[in-house]
């Protein structure tokens, strides 16, 4: 009973390979139905921009193994070569380790990706979706999202902005109190500049005004945030009654001078204006930040910011690593006990067995108020001797070794040995993740 | 009886107060999370002692903590304290309890090391006036304490974010808009108060006081730091200038009335002093 791991990632292959492998949800639910039909008993793909991953369990561990899942996932897009090495491989407890690390974002090319929790409870959704996944699977995916949402709640790790565009807003949140009340002058229709506008739009501003040197650009973009356009030659007045300005254009000029902030600043009454000066070559004087109540920052500052929020991250990451190491440590506990659970099933009834063959002969020397008074305290008994060695079993799962050479002994003790354990039902001994199953 | 307990409660309260700080303090910079656990039910103690020990204070020596300077500033820390704990209770926003209960700290230290017992309470402050004056007073030195927590704050932030600075203060404090609002709405709370309490001062006092004098150097400070504050509220909702200046003003005002409260009190011969 394997769990395998089989995939693509940004550790393994280009994004040139991990963008066109990436797959829609039609694609998944065709390609569970598929492998729940046919090599697997449970199946879960996770494809998100940067992963395609294939979990599962195989009904025939020497049948299916690693390549086997590798060429089929390879398969689902024939038109693209993916070679050998582009591939991981993870078996049960590298399998397992890998799962939660997605989860906790540890394994994230954005360490701290807070997306993709979401992206794990969708796949996860849409495998039980169709069925594919069972008691092994759900039960890995129930401990991974625990992970995650411990992650969450118990580190830093997600705290942060990590990219320039969404610094600036985090800088902005750090001067002005209701920023959706604020007014942003963007100068320049550049990918950075709008990513930066989407960020502020996305912390709930909607005062936008745009200003670009080819107006019709400007036209064209501000229906989508409702900003208002304005003629790049009287983009100085509006500094007036902007709050935040973001200048990213791709002018060798400086556009912004010292005087032209002084000049605004005293129609403005000396409210804070903070300028952001995301151009390379910067567009904005560097003296205009000496002028009272103005904050200039360029692409360097927000890079500080950039920066010392990943070191933070990464400062985190010895505790999201024990997070995830004691989940492994619960999960395994559980999965171990799987091993021992047919024997267990098996000795019950053997003795069960006994008890009811000997309690037959026994029927009709008595009453029938004495052979229910034998029957409960022939059961009773029974509880009593088994109940030692069943807790025995449970409490050896974390020890796969040690359980293994007992449940051996027990099968030779009893003679279980002829009597061929049936693996399929472990659902009675399944421990559930209690609080934390929100599915 | 009492006289033991308020003992036990006046060696106790420095430490509570120690405790709370630094709990909020490694918070603050170190994101403690033991420390986070644990700052609130500290509060909670410290608040709940120090009320005791106003109790049994009063109990012991059976008239109000009003008679030294250092009585008062056990008072004006119990303000800042509440007042702090109720903003916590109000805004769940814990950022600022490390400075807010720093200033208290300060305070209460002083407080508990320099306290001397009159052995014959001055006759003038059995005068009922001097209740509504004291009170006034307490909440008024109480609430520009806060405004100048909240404006070192601001200069802290605004000094941080102009030198790109992105540490603890940066990560932890509320906005240069928030800080500067809170600052300025404690500053006209306070001042308010303060104006009360000078009134009744300046038409209680010439008869109640026999050396009463316009020229004392208590009065004339105390009437600076309210000038202080004056400017602080005229300059921000008026002339609107320059926030960091107002922030600048607001605390040289508070550090100001703290030199009347110690240094003049222990230096300088003045009829405000009752020992």
């Amino acid at each position: 009973m394997t769990i395998y791991a089989v995939g693509i990632n940004h550790h393994t292959a280009p994004v040139e390979i991990r963008e066109r492998f990436a797959l829609s949800d039609d694609e998944i639910s065709t390609a569970l139905r598929t492998l729940h039909d046919g090599i697997l008993k449970e199946a879960f793909i996770l494809s998100t921009c940067n992963r395609t991953e294939l979990y599962g369990v195989p009904h025939d561990d020497v049948e299916t193994d690693g390549y086997v899942l590798q060429d089929f996932l390879r398969n689902l897009k024939p038109e693209i070569k993916v070679e050998d090495r582009y591939f991981f491989k993870y078996f049960t407890c590298g399998a397992a380790s890998h799962l939660f690390n997605v989860a906790a974002s540890i394994d994230s090319q954005v360490l701290g990706d807070v997306q993709i929790l979401k992206q794990i409870k969708d796949a996860y959704e849409l495998s039980l979706k169709e069925g594919a996944s069972d008691t092994i699977l759900n039960t890995l995916l129930h401990y991974a999202l625990r992970v995650g949402k411990r992650v969450r709640a118990e580190t830093s790790l997600g705290i942060g902005a990590i990219s320039i565009s969404y610094a600036a807003v985090q800088l902005a949140g750090r001067i002005f109190d209701n920023l959706e009340q604020k007014r942003t002058l963007l100068i320049g229709m550049g990918e950075t500049g709008l990513l930066t506008a989407r960020h502020f739009a996305d912390r709930g501003v909607r005062k936008f005004m745009f200003t670009n040197r080819t107006r019709k650009r400007a036209e064209e973009i501000a229906p989508k945030f409702g900003a208002e356009v304005v003629d790049f030659s009287a983009f100085p007045d509006a500094l007036r009654e902007a709050d935040v300005v973001v200048t990213a254009t791709s002018s060798p000029d400086i556009l912004i001078t010292k005087a032209m902030i002084k000049s605004c600043m005293k129609g403005r009454y000396n409210r804070p204006l903070l300028v952001l000066d995301i151009s390379v070559p910067r567009n904005v004087d560097p003296g205009a930040g000496s002028v009272g109540n103005v904050f200039l920052n360029d692409i360097d500052a927000l890079q500080g910011i950039v920066d010392h929020n990943i070191s933070k991250r990464k400062e985190e990451l010895p505790k999201a690593g024990a997070i995830v190491t004691e989940e492994l440590v619960r999960f395994f506990v559980w999965y171990n006990s799987l091993e021992a659970t047919p024997t267990i099933q098996k000795i019950r009834e053997k003795f069960e067995r006994v008890r009811q063959n000997e309690l037959e002969r026994f029927r009709h020397r008595i009453d029938e108020k004495s052979f229910e008074a034998v029957e409960l305290l022939t059961h009773r008994i029974l509880q009593k001797i088994l109940h030692p060695t069943m807790r025995s079993l449970r409490t050896q799962t974390h020890d796969v070794t040690s359980l293994n050479m007992t449940v051996q002994v027990l099968r030779e003790v009893f003679d279980l040995n002829d009597e061929a354990p049936d693996t399929d039902d472990h659902h009675a001994d399944e421990p559930s993740p209690g609080k934390d199953n929100d599915q | 009886m009492i006289s033991i307990i308020n003992n036990f409660l006046e060696t106790i309260l420095p430490i509570a107060y120690a405790l709370v700080t630094l709990a909020y303090g490694l918070a603050f910079v170190r994101d403690d999370a033991y420390a986070a656990g644990w700052r609130t039910r500290l509060l909670i103690f410290t608040l709940v002692t120090h009320f005791f020990y106003i109790g049994t204070h009063t109990a012991e020596y059976a008239r109000c903590m009003v008679t030294t300077p250092f009585e008062i500033m056990s008072l004006i820390a119990f303000t800042i304290t509440a007042t702090y704990a109720y903003i916590e209770h109000r805004t769940k926003s814990r950022e600022t309890g490390f400075f807010m209960l720093f200033v208290a700290f300060m305070f209460v230290v002083v407080s508990s090391v320099m306290t001397r017992m009159p052995s014959v309470p001055n006759p003038v402050l059995e005068d009922n006036t001097v209740g509504i004056h004291v009170s006034t007073a307490i909440f008024g030195y109480g609430a520009l304490a806060i405004s100048a927590v909240y404006s070192f704050l601001f200069l802290i932030l605004y000094r941080n974010i102009r030198r790109n600075t992105f540490g603890p203060f940066f990560k932890h404090l509320p906005s240069l808009e928030s800080l500067e609002k809170l600052s300025v709405v404690a500053a006209a709370i306070g001042l308010t108060f303060l104006t009360v309490a000078m009134l009744v001062a300046l038409i209680w006092l010439p008869d109640a006081i026999p050396n009463f004098s316009y020229a004392d150097p208590k009065l004339v400070i105390t009437a600076l730091v309210w000038l202080l504050y004056a400017a602080v509220l005229l300059f921000y909702y008026v002339f609107k200038i320059d926030s960091r200046r107002i922030m600048q003003l607001s605390v040289s005002g508070f550090l100001l009335a703290l030199f009347s409260m110690t240094v003049i009190n222990l230096f300088f011969s003045t009829f405000h002093r009752f020992i």
